[in-house]
Protein backbone atom coordinates (compact mmCIF):
# COMPACT_ATOMS: atom_id res chain seq x y z
CA UNK A 1 0.00 0.00 0.00
CA UNK A 2 3.02 2.21 1.11
CA UNK A 3 4.39 1.49 -2.34
CA UNK A 4 1.16 2.06 -4.31
CA UNK A 5 0.94 5.79 -2.59
CA UNK A 6 4.78 6.59 -2.93
CA UNK A 7 4.01 5.90 -6.73
CA UNK A 8 1.34 7.80 -7.34
CA UNK A 9 2.71 10.80 -5.71
CA UNK A 10 5.85 10.08 -8.07
CA UNK A 11 4.16 10.15 -10.97
CA UNK A 12 1.91 13.09 -9.91
CA UNK A 13 4.88 15.91 -9.19
CA UNK A 14 6.95 14.06 -12.35
CA UNK A 15 3.71 14.43 -14.94
CA UNK A 16 5.03 14.54 -18.06
CA UNK A 17 8.87 15.83 -18.78
CA UNK A 18 9.71 14.23 -22.20
CA UNK A 19 12.60 16.87 -23.58
CA UNK A 20 11.74 18.00 -26.95
CA UNK A 21 14.06 18.86 -29.67
CA UNK A 22 15.07 22.39 -29.63
CA UNK A 23 13.19 23.09 -33.08
CA UNK A 24 10.56 21.92 -31.59
CA UNK A 25 10.70 24.22 -28.85
CA UNK A 26 11.99 27.44 -30.44
CA UNK A 27 9.24 27.27 -32.89
CA UNK A 28 6.84 26.64 -29.83
CA UNK A 29 8.43 29.91 -27.68
CA UNK A 30 8.37 31.80 -30.85
CA UNK A 31 4.23 31.07 -31.12
CA UNK A 32 3.35 31.18 -27.58
CA UNK A 33 5.28 33.34 -25.72
CA UNK A 34 3.25 33.75 -23.15
CA UNK A 35 2.80 30.03 -21.95
CA UNK A 36 3.20 28.42 -18.98
CA UNK A 37 3.67 25.05 -17.12
CA UNK A 38 4.58 23.51 -20.21
CA UNK A 39 4.23 19.46 -20.32
CA UNK A 40 6.31 17.46 -23.33
CA UNK A 41 5.23 13.93 -24.35
CA UNK A 42 6.58 12.44 -26.78
CA UNK A 43 4.18 10.52 -29.23
CA UNK A 44 4.75 7.74 -32.09
CA UNK A 45 6.99 10.51 -34.31
CA UNK A 46 5.68 13.62 -32.98
CA UNK A 47 5.74 15.97 -29.97
CA UNK A 48 3.02 16.96 -27.96
CA UNK A 49 2.95 19.97 -25.80
CA UNK A 50 0.02 20.90 -22.75
CA UNK A 51 0.62 24.39 -21.42
CA UNK A 52 -1.41 27.63 -20.27
CA UNK A 53 -1.96 30.62 -21.97
CA UNK A 54 -4.72 33.23 -20.42
CA UNK A 55 -5.43 30.70 -18.08
CA UNK A 56 -6.84 28.29 -20.51
CA UNK A 57 -5.04 24.90 -21.24
CA UNK A 58 -3.50 24.88 -24.55
CA UNK A 59 -2.01 21.93 -26.88
CA UNK A 60 0.27 22.12 -29.61
CA UNK A 61 2.00 19.17 -31.65
CA UNK A 62 5.21 19.18 -33.57
CA UNK A 63 6.91 17.28 -36.12
CA UNK A 64 9.84 16.46 -35.00
CA UNK A 65 11.78 18.62 -36.97
CA UNK A 66 9.76 21.66 -35.71
CA UNK A 67 7.10 21.98 -38.01
CA UNK A 68 3.55 22.99 -36.05
CA UNK A 69 1.02 20.44 -36.94
CA UNK A 70 -1.87 21.86 -35.00
CA UNK A 71 -3.20 23.68 -32.15
CA UNK A 72 -5.97 23.06 -29.72
CA UNK A 73 -7.17 25.51 -26.81
CA UNK A 74 -10.13 24.93 -24.85
CA UNK A 75 -13.10 27.18 -25.02
CA UNK A 76 -15.60 28.54 -22.87
CA UNK A 77 -18.89 28.45 -24.03
CA UNK A 78 -18.93 32.03 -24.28
CA UNK A 79 -16.48 32.37 -26.67
CA UNK A 80 -18.00 29.66 -29.15
CA UNK A 81 -19.54 31.37 -32.43
CA UNK A 82 -23.61 31.56 -32.03
CA UNK A 83 -24.42 29.47 -34.87
CA UNK A 84 -22.33 26.24 -33.13
CA UNK A 85 -23.40 27.01 -30.02
CA UNK A 86 -27.17 27.06 -31.21
CA UNK A 87 -26.81 24.02 -32.77
CA UNK A 88 -25.40 22.14 -29.95
CA UNK A 89 -28.14 23.45 -28.13
CA UNK A 90 -30.68 22.17 -30.26
CA UNK A 91 -29.05 18.76 -29.64
CA UNK A 92 -28.47 18.87 -25.98
CA UNK A 93 -26.10 20.15 -22.96
CA UNK A 94 -22.59 21.32 -23.82
CA UNK A 95 -20.15 19.63 -21.97
CA UNK A 96 -16.59 20.81 -23.11
CA UNK A 97 -15.58 22.37 -26.46
CA UNK A 98 -12.35 22.65 -27.82
CA UNK A 99 -11.35 24.99 -30.68
CA UNK A 100 -8.61 22.97 -33.25
CA UNK A 101 -6.43 25.23 -35.41
CA UNK A 102 -4.86 22.78 -38.32
CA UNK A 103 -3.36 24.30 -41.05
CA UNK A 104 -5.52 27.70 -42.42
CA UNK A 105 -8.52 25.80 -40.66
CA UNK A 106 -10.68 26.17 -37.97
CA UNK A 107 -12.55 23.48 -36.51
CA UNK A 108 -14.68 23.20 -33.35
CA UNK A 109 -14.57 19.74 -31.11
CA UNK A 110 -17.52 19.62 -28.98
CA UNK A 111 -18.90 17.19 -26.55
CA UNK A 112 -22.68 17.02 -25.77
CA UNK A 113 -25.08 14.97 -24.06
CA UNK A 114 -28.83 14.19 -24.64
CA UNK A 115 -31.63 14.55 -22.56
CA UNK A 116 -30.85 10.42 -21.62
CA UNK A 117 -27.25 11.32 -20.70
CA UNK A 118 -25.55 9.88 -23.39
CA UNK A 119 -22.58 11.85 -24.43
CA UNK A 120 -21.49 12.71 -28.27
CA UNK A 121 -18.60 13.91 -30.13
CA UNK A 122 -19.01 16.61 -32.97
CA UNK A 123 -16.38 18.00 -34.85
CA UNK A 124 -17.84 20.87 -36.59
CA UNK A 125 -16.06 23.36 -39.13
CA UNK A 126 -15.85 27.32 -38.70
CA UNK A 127 -19.51 27.25 -40.83
CA UNK A 128 -21.34 24.63 -38.29
CA UNK A 129 -21.00 22.21 -40.96
CA UNK A 130 -20.62 18.90 -38.60
CA UNK A 131 -17.13 17.21 -40.19
CA UNK A 132 -17.51 14.02 -37.13
CA UNK A 133 -20.64 12.88 -35.39
CA UNK A 134 -20.21 9.72 -32.85
CA UNK A 135 -20.98 8.52 -29.71
CA UNK A 136 -18.87 8.57 -26.93
CA UNK B 1 -4.62 -26.65 -3.62
CA UNK B 2 -5.98 -23.21 -3.22
CA UNK B 3 -2.67 -22.05 -2.22
CA UNK B 4 -1.15 -23.58 -5.50
CA UNK B 5 -3.06 -20.66 -6.83
CA UNK B 6 -1.14 -18.01 -5.09
CA UNK B 7 1.69 -18.86 -7.65
CA UNK B 8 -0.73 -17.37 -10.61
CA UNK B 9 -0.82 -14.13 -12.36
CA UNK B 10 -3.99 -12.41 -12.35
CA UNK B 11 -3.68 -12.95 -16.15
CA UNK B 12 -3.39 -16.59 -15.59
CA UNK B 13 -5.97 -16.97 -13.10
CA UNK B 14 -8.48 -15.39 -15.84
CA UNK B 15 -7.84 -17.86 -18.12
CA UNK B 16 -8.11 -20.86 -15.39
CA UNK B 17 -11.65 -19.30 -14.84
CA UNK B 18 -12.47 -19.30 -18.37
CA UNK B 19 -11.45 -23.07 -18.54
CA UNK B 20 -14.23 -23.13 -16.08
CA UNK B 21 -11.73 -23.07 -12.55
CA UNK B 22 -14.15 -21.53 -10.84
CA UNK B 23 -11.79 -21.46 -7.67
CA UNK B 24 -9.29 -19.12 -9.83
CA UNK B 25 -12.10 -16.63 -9.76
CA UNK B 26 -12.19 -17.09 -5.78
CA UNK B 27 -8.60 -15.76 -5.60
CA UNK B 28 -8.92 -12.89 -7.61
CA UNK B 29 -12.08 -11.95 -5.67
CA UNK B 30 -9.38 -12.28 -2.39
CA UNK B 31 -6.82 -10.49 -4.26
CA UNK B 32 -9.18 -6.95 -5.37
CA UNK B 33 -11.94 -7.49 -3.66
CA UNK B 34 -11.07 -5.04 -0.42
CA UNK B 35 -8.92 -3.02 -3.50
CA UNK B 36 -12.02 -2.35 -4.74
CA UNK B 37 -13.79 -1.42 -2.02
CA UNK B 38 -11.46 1.35 -0.76
CA UNK B 39 -11.78 2.73 -4.13
CA UNK B 40 -15.56 3.00 -3.77
CA UNK B 41 -14.85 4.42 -0.85
CA UNK B 42 -12.86 7.02 -2.03
CA UNK B 43 -15.83 8.24 -3.94
CA UNK B 44 -18.82 7.15 -1.99
CA UNK B 45 -17.62 8.15 1.64
CA UNK B 46 -19.54 5.43 2.62
CA UNK B 47 -18.97 1.52 4.01
CA UNK B 48 -21.77 -0.09 3.45
CA UNK B 49 -22.68 1.35 0.11
CA UNK B 50 -18.72 1.07 -1.14
CA UNK B 51 -18.92 -2.78 -0.30
CA UNK B 52 -22.34 -3.37 -2.10
CA UNK B 53 -20.41 -1.53 -4.78
CA UNK B 54 -17.84 -3.73 -4.79
CA UNK B 55 -19.48 -7.35 -4.76
CA UNK B 56 -21.65 -5.63 -8.01
CA UNK B 57 -18.14 -4.50 -9.83
CA UNK B 58 -16.59 -7.88 -9.15
CA UNK B 59 -20.23 -9.40 -10.47
CA UNK B 60 -19.51 -7.82 -13.46
CA UNK B 61 -16.01 -8.35 -13.96
CA UNK B 62 -16.90 -11.96 -13.79
CA UNK B 63 -19.90 -11.61 -16.30
CA UNK B 64 -17.35 -9.76 -18.48
CA UNK B 65 -13.86 -11.63 -18.33
CA UNK B 66 -13.96 -13.19 -21.93
CA UNK B 67 -13.90 -9.30 -23.10
CA UNK B 68 -10.71 -9.39 -21.20
CA UNK B 69 -8.12 -9.01 -24.23
CA UNK B 70 -4.67 -8.56 -22.33
CA UNK B 71 -3.93 -5.56 -23.42
CA UNK B 72 -3.56 -4.33 -20.42
CA UNK B 73 -2.99 -5.72 -17.23
CA UNK B 74 -5.94 -7.18 -15.81
CA UNK B 75 -6.19 -4.70 -12.43
CA UNK B 76 -6.08 -1.84 -14.50
CA UNK B 77 -8.88 -3.64 -17.00
CA UNK B 78 -10.56 -4.07 -13.18
CA UNK B 79 -10.49 -0.93 -12.39
CA UNK B 80 -11.18 0.69 -15.09
CA UNK B 81 -14.61 -0.91 -14.53
CA UNK B 82 -14.61 0.07 -11.54
CA UNK B 83 -13.77 3.69 -11.85
CA UNK B 84 -16.46 3.62 -14.92
CA UNK B 85 -19.30 2.23 -11.82
CA UNK B 86 -18.40 4.67 -9.77
CA UNK B 87 -18.78 7.77 -12.02
CA UNK B 88 -21.69 6.90 -13.65
CA UNK B 89 -23.82 6.43 -10.20
CA UNK B 90 -22.17 9.79 -9.03
CA UNK B 91 -23.52 11.50 -12.36
CA UNK B 92 -26.76 9.65 -12.76
CA UNK B 93 -28.03 9.22 -9.29
CA UNK B 94 -25.90 12.07 -7.34
CA UNK B 95 -26.05 14.49 -10.44
CA UNK B 96 -22.83 15.25 -10.18
CA UNK B 97 -22.17 18.09 -12.95
CA UNK B 98 -18.22 18.31 -13.64
CA UNK B 99 -18.57 21.41 -16.29
CA UNK B 100 -20.74 23.23 -13.65
CA UNK B 101 -18.66 22.78 -10.65
CA UNK B 102 -15.63 24.14 -12.89
CA UNK B 103 -16.95 27.16 -13.94
CA UNK B 104 -17.36 27.81 -10.26
CA UNK B 105 -14.11 27.25 -9.18
CA UNK B 106 -11.40 29.89 -9.49
CA UNK B 107 -8.75 29.09 -12.21
CA UNK B 108 -5.85 27.38 -10.27
CA UNK B 109 -2.63 29.60 -10.24
CA UNK B 110 0.37 27.59 -11.26
CA UNK B 111 1.74 26.01 -8.30
CA UNK B 112 5.79 25.88 -7.41
CA UNK B 113 6.25 22.40 -8.23
CA UNK B 114 9.82 22.31 -6.74
CA UNK B 115 8.82 23.75 -3.29
CA UNK B 116 5.84 20.87 -3.16
CA UNK B 117 8.52 18.39 -4.29
CA UNK B 118 10.38 18.92 -1.04
CA UNK B 119 7.42 18.35 1.17
CA UNK B 120 4.62 16.00 0.14
CA UNK B 121 2.69 13.52 1.99
CA UNK B 122 0.27 10.93 1.32
CA UNK B 123 -2.15 11.91 3.79
CA UNK B 124 -1.92 15.78 3.21
CA UNK B 125 -2.52 14.88 -0.63
CA UNK B 126 -5.46 13.32 0.00
CA UNK B 127 -6.95 15.23 2.37
CA UNK B 128 -6.50 17.82 -0.91
CA UNK B 129 -8.36 15.40 -3.60
CA UNK B 130 -11.54 15.43 -1.15
CA UNK B 131 -11.29 19.28 -1.97
CA UNK B 132 -11.75 18.45 -5.82
CA UNK B 133 -14.74 17.18 -7.74
CA UNK B 134 -14.93 13.36 -7.93
CA UNK B 135 -14.13 13.63 -11.38
CA UNK B 136 -10.56 14.93 -10.92
CA UNK B 137 -10.02 13.00 -8.23
CA UNK B 138 -10.93 9.87 -10.66
CA UNK B 139 -8.96 11.16 -13.53
CA UNK B 140 -5.57 11.40 -11.23
CA UNK B 141 -6.32 8.16 -9.73
CA UNK B 142 -6.79 6.53 -13.21
CA UNK B 143 -3.91 8.33 -14.38
CA UNK B 144 -0.67 8.34 -12.18
CA UNK B 145 -2.08 5.73 -9.37
CA UNK B 146 -3.67 2.89 -11.72
CA UNK B 147 -1.64 3.45 -14.92
CA UNK B 148 -5.30 3.25 -17.37
CA UNK B 149 -4.35 4.80 -21.20
CA UNK B 150 -5.87 7.80 -21.99
CA UNK B 151 -7.88 5.61 -24.03
CA UNK B 152 -9.41 3.66 -21.17
CA UNK B 153 -9.54 7.47 -18.98
CA UNK B 154 -11.80 8.79 -22.01
CA UNK B 155 -13.94 5.89 -22.33
CA UNK B 156 -14.70 5.90 -18.86
CA UNK B 157 -15.04 9.57 -18.50
CA UNK B 158 -16.69 9.97 -21.96
CA UNK B 159 -14.84 12.56 -23.23
CA UNK B 160 -12.61 12.70 -26.10
CA UNK B 161 -8.66 12.03 -25.69
CA UNK B 162 -8.13 16.06 -26.17
CA UNK B 163 -10.47 16.56 -23.48
CA UNK B 164 -9.27 14.17 -21.46
CA UNK B 165 -5.31 15.71 -21.53
CA UNK B 166 -6.63 19.23 -20.91
CA UNK B 167 -9.09 17.67 -17.91
CA UNK B 168 -6.01 15.86 -16.14
CA UNK B 169 -3.87 19.08 -16.78
CA UNK B 170 -6.40 21.19 -14.91
CA UNK B 171 -6.89 18.44 -12.11
CA UNK B 172 -3.22 17.93 -11.59
CA UNK B 173 -3.01 21.78 -11.56
CA UNK B 174 -5.31 22.09 -8.83
CA UNK B 175 -4.57 19.68 -6.93
CA UNK B 176 -1.31 20.81 -6.39
CA UNK B 177 -2.37 24.39 -5.90
CA UNK B 178 -4.28 23.63 -3.34
CA UNK B 179 -1.94 21.35 -1.82
CA UNK B 180 0.94 24.47 -1.68
CA UNK B 181 -1.99 27.01 -0.73
CA UNK B 182 -3.07 24.71 2.58
CA UNK B 183 0.28 22.95 3.25
CA UNK B 184 3.33 24.92 2.03
CA UNK B 185 2.35 28.83 1.71
CA UNK B 186 1.21 28.81 5.56
CA UNK B 187 4.08 26.84 7.13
Amino acid sequence: MENQQHSFINNLLKGDRTQPPNHCLDVFNERFPNASALEWNALDDQYEVIFYQNELEHMATFTSDGQLVDYRMKLQEDLLPAMIKTLVHEKGELMNAVLINRGNALNYEIIFRDDQLVRYQLELDQLGQILVEKEL
Amino acid sequence: MKQDLHKYTDEELVDFVLTKDQRAFEEVFNRYHKKVVDKCYGFLKNKRESLEFAEDIMSKVYERLTSFQKKSTFSTWLYSITYNHCIDHLRKKKQLHYPNWDREQEFPEIPDEESIMEDLNYERLEAVLDMVHPEEKAILWMKYMDDLSLKQISQTLQISETATKMRLKRARTRVLNLYQKHYISNE
